[in-house]
């Protein structure tokens, strides 16, 4: 990073005009790394929501004459199939794209749940202080001890697989990581002079988290968040690898894997493929996450 | 010190309490046990029947008072399927459990805190660039893939390592590198991330100006300071590779583990065994707890002293 570009935004000075956020958005654009994770992240979304214009076939209509269909690039494979077919000839680059709509939209519903609750705990914890935050914080360092996937998977063998079940169990798991990083934002930020002399010019509660708090815990949120939607990307695929999430015949990237294990050696990518499609989508978020946190925190930003 | 200690015992215990507890009331609440024991076509009669004679028609909280009034003589009951203790079923795959961990847990430390000093004592440089691509290559692997993946190339491809299975040094190779791969990425981010943070420290002007080499300034001085987030996440790491990457690493490469069995009893519902593993689980999380916090001592001496 340039530090003479950077150097005029002070650690803890909130981020107010359209011009500071431009220029956010040109240093953020001349990270080259951080542009292609985002823009290949994008394009996941974005494939993902129009599945239904961007996928050549339907993923659950079986061709079993073309079945374990090899990828173009094999010998015997044709352009039909770019990816190949699954044992029940379902094209998989197919189904790797509604896939994604399955995996990233319960990544999205978790993150909207477990991170618009865990934030909203946190914030009123780090707000309120008091018994309401000791008893919320002893809470927390309690669930974090418990093994979380011995949790998950015999809560998800109880009440059974599917997908709304899943997001429940997974936004279990992630609330509390919010509430925590919420609070001690919302902690330090309270003893922060810009709040102080927000406060002693007469500012009013509500302005003063809106206009001041809100801006500043906004891009360590994001980086959290997204670092967070990895992991239970993450989480969702080996729970439904196990059986213990998105029920077949609905094509997501665990449940994919887990089907053609038992082929991985005459038909190896029917587990590649959405290996692939799950590798990058968590390295893309990553490292979008990563370099975003080099950018706006500008304690990082030496280091790299 | 001591008081320190005390309150430290006491917080264990009340861990292994409450994880035995959630547990306990997820399985019996959220699930009919009856139901899991006898076969679909049984008459209604006869499930009721069943129901009084197992005690299962009970209020619940009394059977939680009959069940926690064994547990704490270590006696979980029955497993449902198999006629023997559920903490011996819980504890035997066990030592083959240690055996990848350890090694697995050895090798992300060493070359993680090795990989993270290189790489933070020199930010910006090629090495360093290197070091992070990896580890963030490290923890964006989806386990069930790259296990996989690793027994395609090694085994089936390559021919110089067996598929699956348990005995030689041979069989531990793919299990321990796929489970240490996560754990050696996240060390080698907070290693590096840490130990940025202490060179930038006025001590370490200090011991510069004093003459010091800068191998004794990172070695004695900066890695002591930055060892308690990296003995956290690593024991984080730890409680996380017993419980949930080995479900993964043993099921794929058919290794007798703690995470096959587990994995097993919940697919098999057989409560008795799922809490008897809990229990075994928060055991060691404790005990993992305990190896950090000596490590913030020995890190911290001032701690000694409240």
């Amino acid at each position: 990073m340039n530090m003479s570009k950077t150097a005029s935004t002070t650690p803890g000075r909130p981020i107010r005009s359209v011009g500071r956020i431009l220029r956010f958005l040109s240093d953020f654009s001349r990270d080259k790394y951080a542009t292609v994770a985002l823009v290949v992240f994008v394009v996941l979304v974005l494939s993902s929501i129009f599945a239904n214009l961007v996928a050549p076939h339907d993923p659950l209509k079986l061709d079993l004459l073309n079945r374990l269909a090899p990828p173009v690039w094999v010998e015997g494979g044709s352009w039909k199939y770019i990816f190949g077919t699954d044992l029940l000839g379902r094209d998989i680059l197919s189904r790797c794209i509604y896939g994604g709509r399955m995996s990233l939209g319960i990544g999205f519903a978790v993150i909207l749940i477990g991170g618009t609750f865990g934030s909203l705990m946190g914030l009123l914890a780090g707000y309120l202080g008091g018994r309401f935050d000791a008893v919320l914080m002893r809470y927390i360092d309690f669930q974090i001890s418990i093994p979380y996937f011995l949790l998950a998977l015999t809560i998800m063998a109880a009440i059974g697989p599917g997908t709304k079940n899943l997001i429940i169990v997974l936004s279990i798991g992630s609330w509390p990581l919010f509430a925590r990083y919420a609070r001690s934002i919302m902690m330090s930020l309270r003893q922060q002079v810009f709040i102080e002399a927000a406060r002693v010019a007469g500012g009013k509660e509500i302005v003063i988290m809106t206009r001041h708090v809100l801006p500043n815990i906004l891009s360590p949120l994001v980086t959290l968040t997204s670092l967070e939607l990895s992991r239970i990307v993450l989480t969702e695929a080996t729970m439904s690898y196990l059986g213990m999430g998105v029920r077949a015949p609905t094509p997501a990237w665990g449940l994919m894997v887990q089907e053609a294990h038992d082929y991985l050696m005459i038909a190896n990518w029917a587990v590649t493929t959405p290996g692939v499609f799950i590798m990058i989508t968590t390295l893309s978020i990553n490292i979008f996450a990563t370099r975003l946190r080099i950018s706006t925190d500008p304690l990082q930003r030496g280091k790299h | 010190m001591y008081k320190l200690a005390m309150h430290r015992l006491g917080h264990s215990a009340l861990l292994i309490f409450g994880v035995v507890t959630v547990i306990f009331f997820t399985n019996f609440l959220l699930g009919d046990p009856v139901r899991v024991m006898l076969p679909a076509s049984t008459p209604p009669e006869a499930v009721e029947e069943f129901r009084r004679q197992m005690g299962f028609d009970r209020p619940i909280l009394v059977q939680y008072w009959d069940f926690i009034s064994h547990a704490v003589f270590l006696d979980f009951g029955d497993s449902w399927w198999q006629k023997s203790p559920s903490l011996e079923i819980a504890l035997r795959p066990f030592p083959a459990t240690l055996q990848l961990g350890i090694v697995a847990v050895a090798l992300a430390s060493i070359l993680g805190i090795g990989i993270g000093l290189f790489a933070g004592a020199r930010p910006g440089s090629l090495w360093d660039k290197l070091a992070t691509s990896l580890s963030i290559l490290g923890v964006s692997l989806p386990l069930i893939w790259f296990t996989l993946m690793m027994a395609l190339i090694f085994s089936v491809w390559l021919g110089i390592l067996p598929t699956a299975g348990y005995g030689t040094a041979a069989h531990m190779v793919l299990p321990v590198v796929t489970l240490a791969a996560l754990p050696l990425g996240r060390t080698v981010q907070i290693t590096r991330a840490s130990i940025i943070d202490e060179l930038a420290k006025p001590y370490i002007t200090t011991a510069h100006s004093k003459g010091l080499s800068e191998r004794t300034i990172i070695l004695r001085h900066a890695l002591r300071n930055a060892l308690p987030p990296i003995a956290t996440e690593i024991g984080w790491e730890s409680a996380l590779l017993l419980t949930g990457y080995s479900i993964i690493v043993e099921s794929v490469y058919g290794w007798p583990g703690f995470g096959f069995a587990l994995y097993h009893a919940i697919l098999t519902r057989d409560m008795p065994v799922i809490i008897a593993m809990a229990f075994v689980a928060a055991m060691v999380v404790v005990f993992i707890n305990v190896i950090v916090d000596i490590i913030y001592v020995i890190a911290d001496p001032t701690i000694r002293k409240k």
